[in-house]
């Protein structure tokens, strides 16, 4: 698999402020990668150098394998990038305004023609393409931004939240259109949405205050969470007695149980993956199973640790 | 170059989409026709001195006068825009480079201020009708005219790249052009000729003044060109200036 986005080692410091510190990931061609951080953690600054709006005070920048410093404007060719707030000129008109992109990004106008009516209906704007931008509702506003984006046809897509404070319903338009986009571009994205992360990307990057914190497969990032296998366990008939017997059968392990109204719920954290075990104890000592959950973390959770500093791959190794 | 062209075309229907042009155009249209007026029905008092020495002569000098206040405000949006709605980096990461992106917007203010002196066309045309023959001085004074509003508007552009407030930029750029026009008063005030006469050539109306006469002399072309070259080159510094380190 090809490399789209290389950094490496990469900072951008302001006056008196270190804005992103000796920054390190890549992003493979064909991915989804998302790209966390809270806000101020530095993810607006990473896709200005990326975009080659601002240029990094040292490190390394590849784009399909080329330095953005030395073959910037022949690389944005391959960039579409839809920031936080999408640049849109409010009293143009959609296609006017689509066709102006085009022809700043270089399209001759038969080439303009065609991707023009290409993402006008790949982004929905067919029908609100004659309407001034500032008339749109924040959702079209959006879509249009994702249509600058689009025009040239760029391999590597930059999305900054392009969900951020829309409705519902806008929402899960825009995130069904990502889902569209990631068959034919790859695609760095960045969200607070984390389960919208979560169902769309397959590599997560997170980065708190300036620094890459971890920058692996969603499974793995999820998996920093996990001290052993979890487990809960519901059971409709279950006495004191069978703890000891559980334990010896699993161990090591730890259990604890809980009592509620009809029934008790174990909670087994396991070196091992025992749900074989369990069945079969279950089955043995005729305790009547109710319910066998896997307790994974979600990434809200690992985020949430990782931001406040509590876990990080990279403290980890060193 | 198609790119550029592009910019420009956007640029000026930007410029002429918004009231602020019309409001602009009227006024000084409305300025224009006061002014013309009164130096023709003065001309009727004075016995000594040409059609051109009576009523074009300060007529073109207050037109030149009066672009020093109207263009910090024709120019005052065009950086400052791009920065409020975050369309900029849109402009750097197209097939535009800085300097053309500067040209852009520097080319269509201008044809938008020369949409608006076009409009004076009429006052020699009646004239004319008059009897009125010196096309020589009429072109030479457009020419001025022409070279001065190329000056204030490189003024206003880079007051526009380095603030994101409209009100600031026109200010800075008003500040700047006033700045340039007092320098001839202040020549007055030195005992020092050598320095007297540097400050003099600083200014833009000391130059306007010669075209005014219908002296073409290259050192006021020189001069201009450079006025123009330094404004945008600190254009160009500023919209760089986002990656320095």
């Amino acid at each position: 698999m090809s490399t789209v986005l290389s950094l490496q080692n990469v900072s951008k410091i302001y006056p008196a402020t270190k804005a992103l510190s000796q920054a390190s990931f890549n992003v493979q061609k064909g991915q989804v990668h998302g790209f966390l951080g809270p806000n101020g953690a530095g993810k607006t600054t990473t896709f200005n150098l990326i975009s080659g709006y601002l240029k990094p005070s040292s490190g390394k920048i590849e784009i399909l394998n080329k330095d953005l410093g030395q073959y910037g404007k022949e690389l944005y060719h391959h960039i579409g990038i839809l920031p936080e707030i999408p640049p849109l000129y409010p009293y143009m008109v959609v296609s006017d305004y689509l066709s102006f992109v085009a022809s700043i990004r270089g399209l001759d106008s038969q080439l303009k023609k065609y991707r023009l009516s290409y993402v006008l209906d790949r982004c929905g704007l067919t029908e609100v393409s004659h309407r001034l931008i500032k008339n749109l509702s924040k959702g079209y506003k959006q879509r249009v931004g994702m249509a600058q984006a689009l025009i040239h046809n760029p391999e590597f897509l930059i999305l900054d939240e392009p969900t951020a404070g829309l409705d519902p319903l806008a929402i899960m338009e825009v995130r069904k259109l990502i889902e569209e986009l990631k068959t034919d571009h790859t695609i760095l994205f960045s969200s607070h949405q984390l389960h919208e992360v979560e169902q769309i990307c397959s590599h997560i990057t997170i980065i708190r205050k300036g620094e890459i914190i971890s920058s692996e497969t969603l499974e793995k990032t999820k998996s920093v969470m996990t001290v052993g296998h979890k487990l809960k366990v519901e059971l409709s008939h279950w006495e004191e007695q069978y703890l000891n017997l559980l334990k010896d059968c699993l161990a090591p392990c730890e259990i604890t149980c809980e009592q509620k109204e009809e029934s008790t719920v174990l909670n087994i954290v396991s070196e091992k993956d025992c749900r074989s075990l369990i069945s079969n104890f279950v089955m043995t000592h005729n305790l009547g199973l109710l319910g066998l959950k896997q307790d994974n973390p979600n990434l809200e959770e690992v985020f949430g640790k990782m931001a406040q500093g509590e876990i990080g791959f990279r403290e980890e190794r060193v | 170059m198609r790119t550029m062209l592009a910019l420009v075309k956007k640029e000026l229907k930007d410029f002429f989409a918004s009231p602020l042009i019309y409001i602009l155009g009227g006024l000084f249209s409305l300025m224009m026709g006061w002014l013309f007026f009164n130096y023709l029905v003065n001309s009727q008092d004075l016995t000594q001195g040409s059609l051109t020495q009576k009523i074009l002569l300060p007529f073109f000098g207050n037109t030149n006068f009066i672009f020093l206040f109207l263009t910090p405000l024709i120019t005052m949006r065009t950086f400052t825009d791009e920065k409020k709605q975050g369309t900029l980096p849109l402009l750097i990461m197209s097939d535009l480079t800085d300097l053309q992106i500067i040209i852009g917007k520097v080319i269509s203010s201008f044809l938008v201020c020369l949409f608006m002196v076009s409009t004076t066309l009429i006052f020699p045309l009646i004239l004319s009708f008059s009897g009125y023959s010196d096309w020589g001085i009429v072109f030479t004074s457009y020419l001025g005219i022409l070279f001065s509003i190329l000056c204030y508007v490189s003024v206003g552009v880079f007051c526009s790249s380095v603030t994101e407030n409209h009100i600031v930029a026109s200010l800075l750029s008003f500040s700047i052009l006033l700045g340039s026009m007092l320098l001839v008063l202040s020549v007055s005030a030195t005992n020092n000729p050598l320095l007297g006469e540097m400050m003099a050539y600083m200014s833009v109306p000391y130059h306007f003044e010669s075209f005014l006469r219908g002296a073409l002399i290259n050192y006021h072309f020189i001069y201009f060109v450079c006025f123009i070259g330094f404004f945008n080159y600190l254009t160009y510094k500023a919209l760089g200036s986002r990656k320095w380190s």
